[in-house]
């Protein structure tokens, strides 16, 4: 196991951070990988509290595990709240951080305990009345998920960043989010909160934090296993999986996921466990396979039944009615067939196409399938999907029926509105894999009518 | 002009709500559909409606509601006589079986799936332990047929509640999508706590009052009051009943409103034991691209899928012609289109008993009134009808076209059939009896059929009954194509397999008590002991007699051979006779029989003569137009219109179209005074070139629709009234894409639309 150096943190150098002053003990810090951040914090958040802080960092990298813990550690009340639950009215933000805050006894109906709590004012009135007594004693509001909050309400986020200077109390609101702060756009004039970077686990730190919690678990009934055994386990799959999804809840659940096909080999006494090379050849196999669906959590079986090639042919396999097979693929073709092409492909007599210099120039340009789909009027689609079908199709409203029945099951999206009545559009949006799919069921050769193929 | 609009193309979605909302709850009798859905339009064509709110509705209804019943009840009053008589019994009847065997095999085929799922949600959160952050999520494949879904949610949601847990909420987009985020939560929230739910939307002031007793308001009902009151119901440790909460066209959310739905419940999933139910119709992987990976990967989803809705009806159209209580059975016709309907279009089961109801509807109402009693019944009951009948209405049962040609080519009885009164009664009791009789040894030739066609190689019947009564009510079976790849088959199976055909086919036929079948069903047992001896005597010495057989027909070529290869040593080389040798031997090596050969066409023979003995159409038989309904220009008019055809004969023929007697013309070039407004113009219009003069067309409609009073015709002035009529139907030709205004000249419009289409 080679030693990977951390990465120095460097680049939270170059925001304007505090230089560390007294960095506690890392014995106090319980965070596996996190002791340098979780010093920092403690630091920032000892004694008189800051105005707001900005937690900056990609998902899953344990913010809020690093703010909980300090927090807890310093004996600071503090509420954490997702600022998703302002998108449908302010009120249950604001309700949400009273109550965490002076830890209110919920009820039922949570008017009553709190008061009214309609707008921003109404929240530094009743932190300021709640807290007469405790003036002094430190307070931290967490909002997580913060970048919802420039949809929110305009005076929300001026408001948590001068919170501390409307209330006098020593109050400071943690910002979380995953965007960086120069995406905020506020006006000028606001103080902008102390930034702090916390950037994604090394794989080292992933390797020890998978590890212990691994071992911590398994230690009950597994005694004689040592911490090396985990390790090594640890390390080979983190190098399988870590380019697809380096976060570390995924990789502790892929890491429980497949333990016990690691470990079995050793229950059924045919393998040491020092052997570790014999362990990983046995499991080669299914983790590689496991890759290609590792993000689908799903269980249970789709159909029996079904003759497809291969599992992800099978997971896109719908069964459509007949008509609806080829209003699909029409509309496929509308989408993603320049108009003056397609007189080429579904008229008998449509003449010789001359290779001009435009038209040369015209085929270096991006592929329509890079482009993305385009809209069509119904008509045109319509009259594809009559050129098409091959026996003799009556307009009828069932016909059409089918469109709108297309466009609920996601598979046509209109486009400008449902008000276009005599000229609605749409557009395909369905995947050239699942059409060419629909396409063998009705034995239809798509690829000899698509631009791009021929 | 109503019903011009009624049937319109694809454009709004708005429409095909209507039209589904329209079918929600079909009660069984036809006149009562008015009572029981005062939302949905009675219209069988597919349209836009206007429809008035929920609260005005109800003060409608509060209103009208009293006028209502005296108007029907002085509409019954007529038509009493009739219907006590038996017109609508039958179809009643007929109606409320084919419902409930549809509901009963629906909720038996689903009683796995939905057994399956009712164990997951009750295993999904055990009580010992800490609640997971992920949530167990139930993705339920449902299939395309979008109709009858409402149906299946129905049953999942009242199995859940009378078996798990009475806090289930059941979301549908068309219900609650359509709105905003908050109204979704607080409807899921209502729905859980098991609080009616407030349609008004003065929210601030209403209090609601749930089961427990408790006031909120409804600006309260989110998720914090939701933790809290469950918190108080089911304290910890004691018992966790789980929150289930069903999304049943997944597809149909709007993807921005879903996510943040879902995020917001994610905040709680370690707080309530939530529990999801997807009802996806397509795939699912459409979870994956309306969530993306940081909402679903709070989801442990486990997958369901449903039964398919073929097995369903091809189950229904069975029942449908086997059970003596339905007394309209369709004929091929009807039953080619409504399949086709079925198969092409929709896959919805719900639809095609809907449009077997409009066929039954036409079916009864078309028949003369003292015919329809015969519909169905027993013998007896028939015998006492037409004991009752009088002479003029024996003679509506004589004119009957299939009777008629049944009388003209019996020419000894034809007077004393067309006279004689009693001998007619014997007479059609015995033919209707013989229809029934066919009819059953008809079903029971189709379904030996399909059990032996079912697990052929390649399926030439298909995988389901239906699509073999598709084919056998069109033409004879067995003149057929896929009757002959049957037997091409059935040429190449082996003995064992052979004799398996034989015991299942014989086993079909054990039930019935028919004498001919019965005969047969002996000729087959006869068969089947010839097979198991045949059979028995391989397996004693597989070398047996056939190898045998063989070797000794295969000495004998080989003599010819010999004398062949010898011959050209002898003279010359003849290339004419060796080709001729050589093919004698071709065909004596394929001539060579073994002792299976022989028997194998006895059983090919009596299976052909068992089908062919029983494939008659039963709609060739005398009387069928009691029992079978074949109008397919009916189905066609009225279940699949053509948009732009209808709106074309509607202006074109209105006599026709509105089934109007007085409107009715000799040629197509005479414009009568009577025609609606509208009518009058199109047709004006339709005689002019591609530009029309504004004036000159207002002169002629002048001259057509005021030539009652002679003084106005020749006055100059023309009557506001007149001109107000015509620029009303001028603007609605517009709308309707007839005309256009032209720029090239003044006072002048273009036409667009040229021939008739």
């Amino acid at each position: 196991m080679t030693k990977l150096k951390p990465k120095a943190n460097r680049r939270y150098l170059t925001y304007k951070t505090m230089p560390l002053e007294q960095t506690p003990s890392a014995s106090h810090c319980h965070l596996l990988g996190r002791e340098k951040e979780w010093a920092q914090l403690h630091g920032l958040l000892k004694g008189r509290l800051p105005r707001s802080l900005f937690l900056f960092g990609p998902a899953q990298s344990g913010k809020l595990a690093l703010i909980r813990s300090v927090t807890r550690a310093l004996g600071l009340s503090t509420s954490i709240s997702s600022c998703h639950t302002g998108t449908i009215h302010p009120r249950l933000l604001y309700q949400d951080i009273v109550t965490q805050l002076f830890d209110i006894q919920p009820e039922v109906d949570l008017s009553y305990a709190v008061g009214k709590l309609d707008h921003l004012v109404n929240l530094v009135t009743t932190l300021k009345h709640q807290s007469r007594e405790t003036m002094a004693l430190g307070r931290v509001i967490v909002l997580k998920e913060s970048q919802k909050l420039r949809d929110l309400d305009f005076n929300l986020l001026p408001g948590f960043l001068k919170l501390q200077e409307w209330t006098g109390m020593n109050i400071c609101v943690v910002f979380v989010s995953r965007v960086s702060w120069n995406k905020f756009l506020l006006p000028s004039g606001l103080e902008t909160p102390r930034p702090m970077v916390i950037h994604q686990y090394t794989k080292n730190q992933l390797t020890r934090i998978i590890a212990s919690t691994l071992q911590n678990e398994n230690s009950a009934d597994k005694p004689n296993l040592s911490s090396a055994f985990y390790e090594n386990y640890v390390f080979y799959l983190i190098g399988v999986f870590y380019l697809s999804n380096n976060t570390l809840p995924f990789l502790l659940w892929i890491a429980r996921h497949h333990f016990p096909a690691y470990y079995s080999p050793i229950s059924a006494q045919s393998v040491d466990p020092d052997n570790t090379r014999a362990l990983i050849r046995n499991i080669e196999k299914t983790l590689r396979n496991s890759k290609t669906e590792m993000h689908i959590r799903e269980t249970g079986e789709i159909d029996p039944s079904l003759h497809c090639s291969s599992i992800a042919n099978k997971r896109i396999h719908v069964e459509l009615p007949f008509h609806s097979k080829f209003l699909l693929i029409a509309s496929y073709l509308a989408s993603y067939n320049p108009v003056n092409s397609d007189k080429r492909f579904f008229m008998k007599h449509h003449g010789s196409v001359k290779k001009r210099a435009p038209t040369i120039r015209r085929k270096e340009k991006m592929s329509s399938q890079l482009t993305g789909p385009k809209a069509f009027t119904l008509d045109r689609m319509m009259a594809i999907f009559y050129s098409i079908v091959d026996d003799d199709v009556r307009p009828s409203a069932n016909i059409s029926s089918q469109i709108s029945t297309l466009v609920s099951l996601q598979f046509l999206s209109q486009v400008g509105g449902e008000d276009m009545l005599d000229c609605p559009k749409y557009k395909c949006i369905i995947g050239l894999d699942f059409v060419a799919q629909l396409a063998k069921q009705v034995q239809f050769e798509i690829h000899r009518y698509l631009v791009d193929f021929t | 002009m109503p019903r011009v609009t009624s049937s319109g193309s694809s454009r709004g979605k708005r429409a095909k709500r209507l039209f589904s909302e329209a079918e929600d709850e079909p009660s069984p009798p036809p006149k009562e559909v008015h009572d029981t859905t005062p939302v949905a339009s009675s219209s069988i064509s597919k349209g836009v409606f206007a429809f008035p709110g929920p609260q005005r509705r109800q003060r409608l209804q509060a209103a009208t509601s009293g006028q209502k019943q005296r108007k029907r009840a002085r509409k019954a009053t007529p038509s009493a006589q009739s219907q006590s008589s038996g017109s609508a019994s039958p179809f009643e009847r007929s109606w409320t079986t084919a419902w409930t065997r549809f509901q009963t095999w629906q909720s038996d085929m689903f009683a796995d799936v939905l057994a399956a799922l009712r164990a997951f949600i009750q295993d999904a959160h055990p009580l010992g332990q800490p609640l997971s952050s992920t949530m167990p999520t139930a993705a339920f494949l449902t299939g395309v047929n979008l109709p009858d879904h409402g149906a299946l949610f129905g049953l999942l949601a009242r199995e859940i509640r009378t078996r798990v847990t009475p806090h289930v909420a059941s979301l549908s987009a068309q219900k609650h999508g359509g709105v905003n985020l908050k109204a979704l939560v607080q409807s899921t929230v209502a729905k859980l706590m098991l609080i009616e739910a407030c349609e008004r939307d003065d929210e601030e002031s209403e209090m609601e009052v749930g089961s427990s007793g408790l006031a909120l308001k409804k600006q309260n009902l989110m998720m914090p009051t939701l933790r809290t009151w469950y918190a108080n119901q089911y304290p910890v440790g004691e018992s966790r009943v789980p929150l289930v909460i069903i999304l049943e066209d997944f597809e149909a959310f709007s993807p921005t409103m879903l996510q943040d739905f879902m995020i917001s419940l994610c905040e709680y999933a370690t707080a309530l034991p939530l529990v999801f139910v997807f009802g996806i119709a397509t795939t699912v992987s459409m979870i994956h691209q309306r969530l993306p990976y940081h909402i679903s990967r709070h989801l442990a989803i486990e997958k369901f899928s449903g039964q398919k809705s073929t097995q369903l009806l091809g189950k229904l159209v069975e029942a449908l012609y086997s059970d003596p209580q339905v007394g309209c059975k369709l004929g091929g016709k009807t039953l080619d289109r409504l399949l086709e309907m079925f198969i092409m279009n929709d896959f919805s089961v719900k639809r095609f008993l809907l449009g077997f109801k409009y066929c039954m509807f036409e079916h009864f109402s078309r028949l003369p009134p003292p015919v329809i009693a015969l519909c169905g019944g027993d013998e007896q009951g028939r015998k006492d009808h037409l004991n009752n009948l009088k002479s003029e209405d024996l003679d509506q049962i004589r004119y009957l076209a299939s009777f008629r040609r049944y009388v003209e080519s019996d020419p000894q009885n034809r007077a004393r059939l067309l006279t004689n009164d009693g001998l007619f009664r014997e007479e059609v009791i015995m033919l209707l009896g013989e229809i029934d009789g066919h009819f059953k040894r008809f079903q029971l030739c189709l379904r030996a059929l399909f059990w032996l066609a079912r697990d052929l190689h390649g399926r030439p019947f298909g995988s389901q009954i239906y699509s073999l009564y598709r084919c056998a009510f069109l033409k004879p079976v067995c003149q057929t194509h896929e009757y002959r790849d049957v037997f091409d088959i059935l040429k190449l199976l082996n003995p064992s397999e052979l004799m398996k055909k034989m015991e299942a086919h014989g086993e079909c036929l054990i039930d019935s008590n028919d004498e001919s079948i019965e005969k047969s069903s002996v000729e087959c047992q006869r068969i089947i002991s010839k097979l198991s001896a045949f059979l028995k005597h391989g397996v004693q010495n597989p070398e047996g007699s056939p190898t045998i057989h063989d070797k000794q027909k295969v000495t004998e070529p080989n003599d010819e051979k010999d004398i062949v290869v010898k011959s050209p040593k002898i003279k010359k080389l003849d290339r004419f006779e060796l080709q001729k040798n050589l093919l004698k031997q071709t065909q004596e090596k394929r001539q060579r029989t073994v002792p299976f050969d022989d028997l194998r066409r006895e059983v090919l023979d009596y299976f052909h003569n068992f089908f062919r003995a029983f494939s008659n159409l039963p709609t060739s038989l005398p009387l069928h137009e009691i029992l079978f309904f074949d109008k397919v220009s009916l189905v066609h008019r009225h279940l699949m219109p053509a948009p732009r055809a209808v709106i074309q004969s509607a202006l074109d023929d209105p006599g026709f179209y509105l089934e109007h007697p007085d409107l009715l013309v000799n040629t197509k070039a005479e414009i009568p005074n009577s025609y609606p407004d509208l009518n009058i113009i199109y047709k004006l219009h339709s005689e002019c070139g591609r530009l029309i003069n504004l004036f000159d067309w207002l002169q002629s409609w002048v001259s057509i629709a005021d030539c009652d009073d002679e003084e106005n015709c020749s006055d100059e002035t023309i009557d506001p009234l007149q001109q107000a009529k015509f620029t009303q139907g001028v603007s609605s030709l517009q709308f309707l894409g007839f005309i256009k205004p032209s720029k090239r000249k003044t006072d002048h419009v273009a036409r667009l639309t040229w021939g008739g289409c």
